[in-house]
Protein backbone atom coordinates (compact mmCIF):
# COMPACT_ATOMS: atom_id res chain seq x y z
CA UNK A 1 0.00 0.00 0.00
CA UNK A 2 1.43 3.18 -1.09
CA UNK A 3 1.89 5.63 2.32
CA UNK A 4 1.58 9.01 2.21
CA UNK A 5 5.11 10.57 3.74
CA UNK A 6 3.14 12.95 5.64
CA UNK A 7 1.60 10.27 7.81
CA UNK A 8 4.62 9.97 10.25
CA UNK A 9 4.70 14.09 10.00
CA UNK A 10 4.15 15.89 13.06
CA UNK A 11 0.97 18.55 12.55
CA UNK A 12 3.10 21.27 13.01
CA UNK A 13 5.15 20.27 10.34
CA UNK A 14 2.32 19.99 7.93
CA UNK A 15 1.34 23.32 8.98
CA UNK A 16 4.73 24.78 7.60
CA UNK A 17 4.64 22.42 4.55
CA UNK A 18 0.68 24.46 4.04
CA UNK A 19 2.46 27.75 4.16
CA UNK A 20 4.61 26.90 1.56
CA UNK A 21 1.50 25.01 -0.26
CA UNK A 22 -2.19 25.22 0.10
CA UNK A 23 -2.60 22.02 -1.14
CA UNK A 24 -0.84 19.82 1.73
CA UNK A 25 -3.72 21.24 3.96
CA UNK A 26 -5.88 18.54 2.58
CA UNK A 27 -3.59 16.44 4.77
CA UNK A 28 -4.71 18.06 8.11
CA UNK A 29 -8.02 18.29 6.92
CA UNK A 30 -8.08 14.27 6.74
CA UNK A 31 -5.80 14.11 9.82
CA UNK A 32 -9.20 16.15 11.91
CA UNK A 33 -11.91 15.84 9.81
CA UNK A 34 -13.81 12.86 11.18
CA UNK A 35 -13.05 13.91 14.81
CA UNK A 36 -14.36 17.06 14.27
CA UNK A 37 -16.99 16.54 12.46
CA UNK A 38 -18.35 13.75 15.38
CA UNK A 39 -16.85 16.54 18.21
CA UNK A 40 -19.80 18.82 16.31
CA UNK A 41 -22.64 16.43 16.32
CA UNK A 42 -22.08 15.62 19.65
CA UNK A 43 -22.36 18.90 20.84
CA UNK A 44 -24.57 20.66 18.40
CA UNK A 45 -27.10 17.93 18.01
CA UNK A 46 -27.11 19.19 14.40
CA UNK A 47 -27.74 17.30 10.58
CA UNK A 48 -24.99 16.23 8.34
CA UNK A 49 -25.45 19.18 6.46
CA UNK A 50 -24.83 21.81 8.80
CA UNK A 51 -22.26 19.84 10.73
CA UNK A 52 -20.18 19.43 6.99
CA UNK A 53 -20.81 23.89 6.73
CA UNK A 54 -19.56 24.63 10.52
CA UNK A 55 -16.66 22.08 9.98
CA UNK A 56 -15.86 23.71 6.26
CA UNK A 57 -15.80 27.12 8.10
CA UNK A 58 -13.44 25.73 10.60
CA UNK A 59 -10.98 24.46 8.39
CA UNK A 60 -10.73 28.26 6.42
CA UNK A 61 -10.87 30.09 9.92
CA UNK A 62 -7.51 27.89 10.89
CA UNK A 63 -6.06 28.74 7.31
CA UNK A 64 -6.77 32.22 7.93
CA UNK A 65 -5.05 31.75 11.71
CA UNK A 66 -2.73 29.40 10.74
CA UNK A 67 0.15 31.72 11.39
CA UNK A 68 -1.20 32.67 15.18
CA UNK A 69 -0.62 28.53 15.68
CA UNK A 70 1.78 28.03 18.57
CA UNK A 71 3.87 24.96 18.20
CA UNK A 72 4.40 25.28 22.08
CA UNK A 73 0.90 23.68 22.09
CA UNK A 74 -1.35 21.11 20.77
CA UNK A 75 -1.92 21.21 17.71
CA UNK A 76 -5.55 19.22 18.33
CA UNK A 77 -5.89 21.97 20.91
CA UNK A 78 -5.67 24.66 19.10
CA UNK A 79 -8.46 23.20 15.87
CA UNK A 80 -10.65 22.48 18.73
CA UNK A 81 -11.02 25.32 20.18
CA UNK A 82 -11.81 27.26 16.64
CA UNK A 83 -14.53 24.56 16.35
CA UNK A 84 -15.55 25.09 19.65
CA UNK A 85 -15.55 29.15 18.94
CA UNK A 86 -17.58 28.19 15.52
CA UNK A 87 -19.64 25.99 17.45
CA UNK A 88 -20.25 28.91 19.83
CA UNK A 89 -21.28 31.40 16.86
CA UNK A 90 -23.35 28.36 15.37
CA UNK A 91 -25.83 28.45 18.57
CA UNK A 92 -25.84 32.39 18.53
CA UNK A 93 -27.23 32.99 14.88
CA UNK A 94 -29.85 29.87 15.71
CA UNK A 95 -30.96 29.95 19.33
CA UNK A 96 -34.69 28.66 18.44
CA UNK A 97 -33.09 25.59 16.75
CA UNK A 98 -34.59 21.87 17.55
CA UNK A 99 -31.75 19.58 18.20
CA UNK A 100 -31.25 16.82 15.85
CA UNK A 101 -31.83 14.05 18.68
CA UNK A 102 -32.63 11.67 16.10
CA UNK A 103 -29.19 11.68 14.80
CA UNK A 104 -27.80 8.06 14.68
CA UNK A 105 -23.77 8.00 15.66
CA UNK A 106 -21.74 6.26 13.87
CA UNK A 107 -20.32 4.66 16.57
CA UNK A 108 -21.41 4.06 20.08
CA UNK A 109 -19.32 5.69 21.87
CA UNK A 110 -22.26 6.98 24.19
CA UNK A 111 -22.43 3.70 25.95
CA UNK A 112 -19.34 4.32 28.20
CA UNK A 113 -20.94 7.59 28.99
CA UNK A 114 -23.22 6.85 32.42
CA UNK A 115 -20.54 4.37 34.01
CA UNK A 116 -17.66 6.90 33.05
CA UNK A 117 -19.11 9.43 35.28
CA UNK A 118 -20.24 7.50 37.94
CA UNK A 119 -24.05 7.04 38.01
CA UNK A 120 -25.04 5.21 41.30
CA UNK A 121 -28.13 3.79 39.65
CA UNK A 122 -26.73 0.26 38.37
CA UNK A 123 -29.52 0.33 35.58
CA UNK A 124 -27.80 3.66 34.28
CA UNK A 125 -24.64 2.11 33.70
CA UNK A 126 -26.30 -0.59 31.22
CA UNK A 127 -28.11 2.23 28.84
CA UNK A 128 -27.49 2.32 25.43
CA UNK A 129 -26.15 5.62 23.49
CA UNK A 130 -29.34 6.40 22.46
CA UNK A 131 -30.03 7.13 25.98
CA UNK A 132 -27.52 8.53 26.91
CA UNK A 133 -27.78 10.82 23.39
CA UNK A 134 -30.98 11.79 24.82
CA UNK A 135 -30.02 12.81 28.23
CA UNK A 136 -26.80 14.72 27.15
CA UNK A 137 -29.26 16.88 24.51
CA UNK A 138 -31.56 18.26 27.80
CA UNK A 139 -28.19 19.27 29.54
CA UNK A 140 -26.87 23.23 28.83
CA UNK A 141 -24.30 23.24 25.98
CA UNK A 142 -21.61 23.89 28.21
CA UNK A 143 -22.38 21.03 30.20
CA UNK A 144 -22.91 18.92 27.65
CA UNK A 145 -19.96 20.01 25.67
CA UNK A 146 -17.00 19.66 28.84
CA UNK A 147 -19.05 16.11 29.36
CA UNK A 148 -18.15 15.32 25.77
CA UNK A 149 -14.54 16.51 25.61
CA UNK A 150 -13.69 14.53 29.26
CA UNK A 151 -15.37 11.36 28.72
CA UNK A 152 -16.30 10.76 25.08
CA UNK A 153 -13.17 12.65 23.61
CA UNK A 154 -10.52 11.98 25.98
CA UNK A 155 -9.37 15.43 26.75
CA UNK A 156 -7.09 15.88 29.95
CA UNK A 157 -7.80 18.96 32.06
CA UNK A 158 -5.08 21.13 30.70
CA UNK A 159 -6.46 20.21 26.89
CA UNK A 160 -10.28 21.19 27.60
CA UNK A 161 -8.84 24.26 29.00
CA UNK A 162 -7.13 24.96 26.04
CA UNK A 163 -10.16 24.58 24.13
CA UNK A 164 -12.66 26.19 26.17
CA UNK A 165 -10.49 28.96 27.35
CA UNK A 166 -10.77 28.29 31.03
CA UNK A 167 -8.71 28.26 33.48
CA UNK A 168 -8.30 23.79 34.32
CA UNK A 169 -9.84 24.93 37.95
CA UNK A 170 -12.59 26.06 36.43
CA UNK A 171 -12.88 22.54 34.32
CA UNK A 172 -12.77 20.63 37.07
CA UNK A 173 -15.64 22.32 38.82
CA UNK A 174 -17.89 22.71 34.85
CA UNK A 175 -17.23 18.78 35.04
CA UNK A 176 -18.39 18.50 38.19
CA UNK A 177 -21.30 20.62 37.58
CA UNK A 178 -22.10 18.90 34.54
CA UNK A 179 -22.54 15.54 36.05
CA UNK A 180 -24.54 16.51 38.58
CA UNK A 181 -26.75 17.87 36.04
CA UNK A 182 -26.54 14.98 34.49
CA UNK A 183 -27.34 12.82 37.14
CA UNK A 184 -30.80 14.99 38.34
CA UNK A 185 -32.02 14.20 34.28
CA UNK A 186 -31.25 10.17 34.95
CA UNK A 187 -33.28 10.36 38.24
CA UNK B 1 -16.40 13.23 4.02
CA UNK B 2 -14.22 14.03 0.83
CA UNK B 3 -16.31 16.59 0.30
CA UNK B 4 -15.19 18.74 3.42
CA UNK B 5 -11.94 18.63 2.33
CA UNK B 6 -12.12 19.62 -0.95
CA UNK B 7 -14.96 21.72 -0.69
CA UNK B 8 -12.13 23.43 1.87
CA UNK B 9 -9.74 24.02 -0.95
CA UNK B 10 -11.63 25.11 -3.08
CA UNK B 11 -13.36 28.13 -1.42
CA UNK B 12 -9.70 28.93 -0.15
CA UNK B 13 -8.26 28.99 -4.31
CA UNK B 14 -11.25 30.91 -5.07
CA UNK B 15 -12.21 33.09 -2.76
CA UNK B 16 -8.14 33.71 -2.83
CA UNK B 17 -7.68 33.84 0.92
CA UNK B 18 -4.31 34.09 2.49
CA UNK B 19 -3.14 32.90 6.01
CA UNK B 20 -3.41 36.58 8.24
CA UNK B 21 0.55 37.70 8.06
CA UNK B 22 2.79 36.64 11.41
CA UNK B 23 3.66 39.91 12.18
CA UNK B 24 0.19 41.21 12.54
CA UNK B 25 -0.74 38.25 15.27
CA UNK B 26 2.87 39.52 16.91
CA UNK B 27 1.98 43.40 16.90
CA UNK B 28 -1.50 42.35 18.30
CA UNK B 29 0.05 40.56 21.12
CA UNK B 30 2.44 42.62 21.69
CA UNK B 31 -0.15 45.50 21.65
CA UNK B 32 -2.18 43.41 24.53
CA UNK B 33 1.10 43.05 26.39
CA UNK B 34 1.72 46.92 25.86
CA UNK B 35 -1.64 48.00 27.23
CA UNK B 36 -1.81 45.70 30.04
CA UNK B 37 1.73 47.38 31.20
CA UNK B 38 0.45 50.52 30.98
CA UNK B 39 -2.03 50.62 33.03
CA UNK B 40 -0.49 48.47 35.46
CA UNK B 41 1.97 51.38 35.56
CA UNK B 42 -0.69 53.61 35.97
CA UNK B 43 -2.71 51.81 38.29
CA UNK B 44 0.89 51.76 40.15
CA UNK B 45 0.74 56.13 39.98
CA UNK B 46 -2.77 55.77 41.08
CA UNK B 47 -1.87 54.07 44.17
CA UNK B 48 1.68 56.29 44.99
CA UNK B 49 -0.35 59.63 44.54
CA UNK B 50 -3.08 58.17 46.52
CA UNK B 51 -0.40 57.67 49.15
CA UNK B 52 1.23 60.97 48.77
CA UNK B 53 -1.67 62.88 48.76
CA UNK B 54 -3.24 60.16 51.99
CA UNK B 55 0.47 61.09 53.86
CA UNK B 56 0.70 64.72 53.49
CA UNK B 57 -3.14 65.70 54.09
CA UNK B 58 -4.06 67.29 57.53
CA UNK B 59 -7.34 66.92 57.56
CA UNK B 60 -6.87 63.23 58.67
CA UNK B 61 -5.54 63.41 61.81
CA UNK B 62 -6.41 66.95 62.42
CA UNK B 63 -10.13 66.77 62.69
CA UNK B 64 -10.70 70.69 63.48
CA UNK B 65 -9.73 71.77 60.33
CA UNK B 66 -12.92 70.16 58.73
CA UNK B 67 -16.61 70.54 59.96
CA UNK B 68 -18.35 67.37 59.94
CA UNK B 69 -17.69 63.70 58.85
CA UNK B 70 -18.16 64.31 55.35
CA UNK B 71 -16.32 67.04 55.03
CA UNK B 72 -13.29 65.24 56.40
CA UNK B 73 -13.98 62.22 54.12
CA UNK B 74 -14.13 64.41 50.34
CA UNK B 75 -10.99 66.17 51.68
CA UNK B 76 -9.06 63.89 53.62
CA UNK B 77 -9.34 60.35 50.93
CA UNK B 78 -8.08 61.02 48.00
CA UNK B 79 -11.02 59.52 46.42
CA UNK B 80 -10.44 60.15 42.47
CA UNK B 81 -7.06 58.60 42.46
CA UNK B 82 -8.45 55.65 44.00
CA UNK B 83 -10.98 55.42 41.83
CA UNK B 84 -8.80 55.71 38.98
CA UNK B 85 -6.56 53.14 40.40
CA UNK B 86 -9.73 50.47 40.70
CA UNK B 87 -10.02 51.64 36.48
CA UNK B 88 -6.62 51.27 35.85
CA UNK B 89 -6.48 47.86 37.75
CA UNK B 90 -9.89 47.17 35.77
CA UNK B 91 -8.12 48.08 32.57
CA UNK B 92 -4.71 46.33 33.21
CA UNK B 93 -6.91 42.66 33.79
CA UNK B 94 -9.11 42.94 30.75
CA UNK B 95 -5.69 43.42 28.88
CA UNK B 96 -4.36 40.54 30.63
CA UNK B 97 -7.50 38.30 30.09
CA UNK B 98 -7.25 39.11 26.34
CA UNK B 99 -3.18 37.95 26.47
CA UNK B 100 -2.89 34.56 24.66
CA UNK B 101 -2.20 32.53 28.11
CA UNK B 102 -4.69 34.87 29.92
CA UNK B 103 -7.58 32.48 30.15
CA UNK B 104 -5.25 30.26 32.07
CA UNK B 105 -5.63 32.32 35.28
CA UNK B 106 -8.41 32.66 37.36
CA UNK B 107 -10.15 36.23 37.80
CA UNK B 108 -8.95 35.86 41.62
CA UNK B 109 -5.24 35.18 40.18
CA UNK B 110 -5.00 38.05 37.52
CA UNK B 111 -6.59 40.60 40.03
CA UNK B 112 -4.33 39.81 42.94
CA UNK B 113 -1.19 40.33 40.80
CA UNK B 114 -2.22 43.40 39.13
CA UNK B 115 -3.20 44.65 43.39
CA UNK B 116 0.31 43.12 44.63
CA UNK B 117 2.25 44.67 41.76
CA UNK B 118 0.64 47.99 41.98
CA UNK B 119 1.22 48.35 45.77
CA UNK B 120 4.31 47.34 45.26
CA UNK B 121 5.30 49.80 42.27
CA UNK B 122 3.10 52.45 44.48
CA UNK B 123 5.37 51.82 47.76
CA UNK B 124 8.37 51.88 45.68
CA UNK B 125 7.20 55.47 43.21
CA UNK B 126 6.09 56.86 46.87
CA UNK B 127 9.40 56.16 48.54
CA UNK B 128 11.45 57.32 45.52
CA UNK B 129 9.34 61.00 45.66
CA UNK B 130 7.95 59.83 42.06
CA UNK B 131 4.64 60.72 43.58
CA UNK B 132 5.41 64.11 44.71
CA UNK B 133 6.96 64.86 41.26
CA UNK B 134 3.77 63.78 38.86
CA UNK B 135 1.62 65.24 41.72
CA UNK B 136 3.03 68.91 40.81
CA UNK B 137 3.42 68.25 36.98
CA UNK B 138 -0.78 66.90 37.29
CA UNK B 139 -1.06 70.15 39.34
CA UNK B 140 0.98 72.13 37.21
CA UNK B 141 -0.85 71.25 33.66
CA UNK B 142 -4.05 69.89 34.64
CA UNK B 143 -6.79 72.15 34.94
CA UNK B 144 -9.07 71.54 37.85
CA UNK B 145 -6.79 69.52 38.96
CA UNK B 146 -6.56 70.82 42.56
CA UNK B 147 -10.19 70.93 42.72
CA UNK B 148 -10.94 67.63 41.90
CA UNK B 149 -7.95 65.34 42.19
CA UNK B 150 -5.99 66.87 45.24
CA UNK B 151 -8.40 68.59 47.91
CA UNK B 152 -5.35 69.50 49.89
CA UNK B 153 -5.92 72.94 48.69
CA UNK B 154 -9.15 73.50 49.00
CA UNK B 155 -8.17 72.56 52.72
CA UNK B 156 -6.03 75.37 52.81
CA UNK B 157 -7.16 77.72 50.84
CA UNK B 158 -9.80 79.28 52.88
CA UNK B 159 -8.33 82.39 54.48
CA UNK B 160 -11.94 83.46 56.36
CA UNK B 161 -11.72 80.09 57.86
CA UNK B 162 -8.50 80.93 59.04
CA UNK B 163 -6.05 78.57 56.84
CA UNK B 164 -3.98 79.68 53.90
CA UNK B 165 -1.39 78.36 52.08
CA UNK B 166 1.57 79.57 49.74
CA UNK B 167 4.89 79.97 48.80
CA UNK B 168 7.34 83.06 50.69
CA UNK B 169 7.90 85.72 48.33
CA UNK B 170 9.69 88.09 50.75
CA UNK B 171 10.78 88.00 54.54
CA UNK B 172 11.50 90.97 56.64
CA UNK B 173 12.49 89.74 60.18
CA UNK B 174 12.52 93.43 61.37
CA UNK B 175 8.90 93.71 60.98
CA UNK B 176 8.30 90.43 61.07
CA UNK B 177 6.11 90.25 58.08
CA UNK B 178 6.52 87.66 55.21
CA UNK B 179 4.84 88.15 51.97
CA UNK B 180 3.50 84.74 50.71
CA UNK B 181 1.88 84.44 47.14
CA UNK B 182 -1.52 81.84 47.53
CA UNK B 183 -2.03 78.70 45.70
CA UNK B 184 -4.32 81.12 43.89
CA UNK B 185 -1.27 83.79 42.75
CA UNK B 186 -2.86 86.11 45.63
CA UNK B 187 -0.14 88.07 47.18
CA UNK B 188 -0.54 88.37 51.37
CA UNK B 189 0.89 89.78 54.07
CA UNK B 190 1.52 87.64 56.87
CA UNK B 191 2.06 88.99 60.21
CA UNK B 192 3.83 85.92 62.41
CA UNK B 193 5.34 88.02 65.03
CA UNK B 194 3.56 85.47 67.66
CA UNK B 195 3.27 82.55 65.12
CA UNK B 196 4.62 79.16 66.01
CA UNK B 197 6.74 77.94 63.66
CA UNK B 198 6.36 73.90 63.15
CA UNK B 199 7.98 71.07 61.78
CA UNK B 200 11.22 71.82 59.27
CA UNK B 201 9.97 75.17 57.98
CA UNK B 202 12.99 77.41 57.10
CA UNK B 203 11.43 81.22 56.61
CA UNK B 204 12.98 81.70 53.17
CA UNK B 205 12.57 82.44 49.74
CA UNK B 206 10.36 80.42 47.81
CA UNK B 207 9.36 78.13 51.29
CA UNK B 208 5.68 76.90 50.52
CA UNK B 209 4.27 76.30 53.97
CA UNK B 210 0.44 76.81 55.30
CA UNK B 211 -0.63 79.04 57.97
CA UNK B 212 -3.25 78.80 60.35
CA UNK B 213 -4.79 82.09 61.86
CA UNK B 214 -6.91 84.39 60.85
CA UNK B 215 -7.46 86.91 57.80
CA UNK B 216 -7.26 90.69 59.58
CA UNK B 217 -8.43 91.86 56.12
CA UNK B 218 -8.40 91.28 52.30
CA UNK B 219 -4.85 90.65 51.85
CA UNK B 220 -3.14 90.63 55.68
CA UNK B 221 -3.25 87.30 57.15
CA UNK B 222 -2.01 87.13 61.27
CA UNK B 223 -0.37 83.93 61.71
CA UNK B 224 -0.39 81.85 64.82
CA UNK B 225 0.92 78.38 63.20
CA UNK B 226 3.61 77.93 60.31
CA UNK B 227 3.66 74.35 59.19
CA UNK B 228 5.05 73.22 56.37
CA UNK B 229 3.18 72.41 53.28
CA UNK B 230 3.93 68.12 52.80
CA UNK B 231 4.26 66.55 56.52
CA UNK B 232 7.58 65.59 57.85
CA UNK B 233 8.77 68.96 56.97
CA UNK B 234 9.44 68.17 53.33
CA UNK B 235 8.83 71.19 50.69
CA UNK B 236 5.84 71.42 48.56
CA UNK B 237 6.54 70.99 45.19
CA UNK B 238 3.00 72.52 44.29
CA UNK B 239 3.76 75.99 42.37
CA UNK B 240 -0.26 76.47 41.61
Amino acid sequence: MKRSPTKEKTDYEIVLQILENVDDYKYLIERYEKKLFIYIQRILYVNKEDTEDILQEVFIKAYRNLNSYDPKYNFSSWIYRITHNEAISFLRANKKRQLDISNDMENNIFDTIASDIDIEKEAIKDWDSKKVHEVLAKLDEKYREVLVLKYIEEKDYNEISDILQVPSGTVGSLINRAKDKFKKLVK
Amino acid sequence: MEEVSKNTLQQIKKENIKPIPKWQFLLKDSLVWGLFAINLILGSIGFAISLYILGSNDVLLDTSLVKNAWEWIILSIPIAWILLTILFVFIAYYNFKHTKEGYRFTVVKIFLMNIVVSIVLGVVMNGFGLSQKLNTIFSDNIPFYNHTMDLRSEVWMRPESGYLAGSIVDINSDTKILKIEDLKGKIWDILYQDATVKGRVVLELGEEIKIVGNAVSDNVFEASEIRPWVGNGRQMQENS
